[in-house]
C-alpha cells in the first residue's frame, strides 16, 4: 500500500518520459586533459570553495538581538547621564565668574581659601591675614569695583576644605598627603560629594612647583594685609 | 590469464588503484564516469561551467582520498556522494549570496509559468531542444532537497536504495521526496504536457 503510494510512477509516466528523453550534457572535450594536468602538476586547488564556517547564519539572529538591547539600554538611559556626569557640568566658579562680568569689573579676582587657622596648620596663628582668621568655611574675593570701592564677595567655592590641599605642610613634609587630596576632590568634586576620582595620572607633587605657588600666594596674603592695614 | 584493466569492473578497478595507485586505473574510471556525474550535477544546480569545475572536483577528490572508500560499498555510489556533497554546497553558496544580494530577484516564485502560450507555439513546444530547456528551467524551480532526488531517480536511473546511501537519508524519506518533486515539476510544467 505504502509502496503504492510512494511508487506511483505510472501517475507521473509521462513526466518521467519528459525527464529520460531529456538530452545528455557532457563534460568539456578537454576535461580529461585538465584533470590529467592538474593531477601531474599536483596542483589539487579545488574550482569550487568548500562550504566553510559561516558566522552570520549562525550568530547572526543573536548579534542582532544584542545590538537592540545595547542600542535600547544606551538610548532609554541616556537622559540621566547628563547630569551625573561632572565632565558635561560646567564649573561652578566659572559660572559665578561669567555672571559677574557685566556688573561689577573683577580687578583683582584672587581667590583665597578660606579656612579656620587649625585645620591647616594646626595652630590659631593669624599667619594668613584677616580673610583667612574668620571661621567660616567660605572663600572670599575681593573686587575693586569701578568707583574704586573695594569689596568682598564670598565665593561658593567648589573645593571642600576639608580635601584640600594643605601646601605649608606639603612643603614642610609634615604629614602625607591623604587619600582624599585627589585631583578630583581638588577640583569640585567634593563639593557635590562626588568621589569620581577620574582618569587622571596621579603625579607626584614637585616641590619646586608648590614652593612658586606659595610665594605667589605669600605676596597676596601680604598685600592684603598691607591692604587691611592702610584701609 | 590477467584481465585488460579496462575489462575490469568499477570496484576492481578503484581495487587497482588503491593497491598499485595504478593511473590508468584511475583514468579508466573517470572515463567512466565523467559524463553521467557532469549530467546529474547539470540538471541538479543549472549551471555548464560550475558542473564541470565540481565535476573535476569530485575527481580530484576522488583522487586524493581513494583510500576512504571501502569495498562493501559501490563505486557508483560513492563517488556520486562525492559530486552531491559538492553540489549541495555550491548551492548552498548561492543562496547566502542571494540572501546577501542587495539586487535580489525573486527568482522562487512558485506561480512562475515556463513560457506564455501565446509565444510558445505549437510547433515551437514540440521542439526537443526548446522543450528540454523549459524542463531544465522548471527542474531548477524545484526545490533542491526534492530536485536533487528526482534528478537521481528520473533521469540518472539510480535505485532508490542508491539514492539513499548517496544522499544520506531513508528510503521512505528518498520515495517521499521524489514524489514532491514530481508534483512540483508536473505542477510548473503542466503547460508542456496539454500543449
Amino acid at each position: 500500500m505504502e509502496e503504492n503510494f510512494y511508487n506511483d510512477e505510472s501517475k507521473y509516466g509521462e513526466l518521467i518520459n519528459l525527464l529520460k528523453g531529456l538530452p545528455k550534457v557532457d563534460t568539456p572535450d578537454n576535461f580529461e586533459y585538465n584533470l590529467m594536468t592538474k593531477i601531474n602538476n599536483g596542483n589539487f586547488n579545488l574550482n569550487t570553495k568548500e562550504s566553510g564556517f559561516f558566522f552570520g547564519r549562525y550568530f547572526l539572529p543573536a548579534t542582532g538581538l544584542v545590538a537592540v538591547f545595547l542600542i535600547a539600554f544606551f538610548v532609554l538611559n541616556n537622559p540621566g547621564t547628563d547630569e551625573n556626569n561632572p565632565f558635561l557640568q560646567e564649573p561652578p566658579a566659572l559660572k559665578e565668574l561669567s555672571a559677574s562680568a557685566s556688573s561689577p569689573k573683577i580687578i583683582n579676582d584672587v581667590i583665597i581659601a578660606q579656612k579656620p587657622v587649625e585645620t591647616i596648620n594646626g595652630k590659631k596663628s593669624a599667619q594668613t591675614g584677616e580673610v583667612v582668621k574668620s571661621k567660616t568655611k567660605k572663600a572670599v574675593r575681593v573686587v575693586v569695583k569701578p568707583n574704586d570701592v573695594i569689596s568682598k564677595e564670598v565665593v561658593d567655592l567648589p573645593f571642600d576644605p576639608a580635601k584640600s590641599v594643605s601646601v605649608d605642610e606639603k612643603i614642610a613634609e609634615q604629614t602625607a598627603v591623604s587619600s582624599t587630596n585627589k585631583r578630583s576632590a581638588l577640583v569640585g568634586g567634593a563639593s557635590n560629594g562626588f568621589g569620581f576620582d577620574g582618569f587622571y595620572i596621579r603625579e607626584k607633587i614637585d616641590r619646586k612647583y608648590l614652593e612658586i605657588w606659595k610665594a605667589k600666594l605669600d605676596s597676596i596674603k601680604k598685600a592684603q594685609r598691607l591692604h587691611y592695614r592702610l584701609k | 590469464m590477467k584481465k585488460e584493466l579496462k575489462d575490469l569492473t568499477d570496484e576492481e578497478l578503484i581495487e587497482e588503484f588503491q593497491k598499485n595507485n595504478t593511473i590508468e586505473a584511475y583514468e579508466i574510471l573517470v572515463k567512466r564516469f565523467k559524463d553521467p556525474l557532469m549530467n546529474y550535477v547539470y540538471r541538479f544546480v543549472g549551471n555548464k561551467d560550475v558542473s564541470s569545475d565540481i565535476v573535476q572536483d569530485t575527481m580530484i577528490k576522488f583522487y586524493l582520498n581513494k583510500d576512504s572508500y571501502k569495498s562493501f560499498a559501490k563505486f557508483s555510489t560513492w563517488i556520486y556522494t562525492i559530486a552531491g556533497n559538492l553540489a549541495r554546497n555550491e548551492l548552498k553558496r548561492r543562496k547566502r549570496r542571494k540572501i546577501f544580494s542587495l539586487n535580489n530577484n525573486n527568482d522562487d516564485d512558485q506561480t512562475i509559468q515556463i513560457e506564455d502560450k501565446s509565444f510558445l507555439s505549437p510547433d515551437r513546444a514540440t521542439d526537443s531542444a526548446i522543450s528540454a530547456e523549459i524542463i531544465q528551467k522548471a527542474l531548477q524551480k524545484v526545490k533542491p532537497v526534492y530536485r536533487e532526488v528526482v534528478v537521481l531517480r528520473d533521469i540518472q536511473g539510480l535505485s532508490y536504495e542508491e539514492i539513499a546511501e548517496v544522499t544520506g537519508l531513508s528510503i521512505g524519506t528518498v520515495k517521499s521526496r521524489i514524489n514532491r518533486g514530481r508534483k512540483q515539476l508536473q505542477k510548473l510544467l503542466k503547460d508542456i504536457y496539454k500543449g
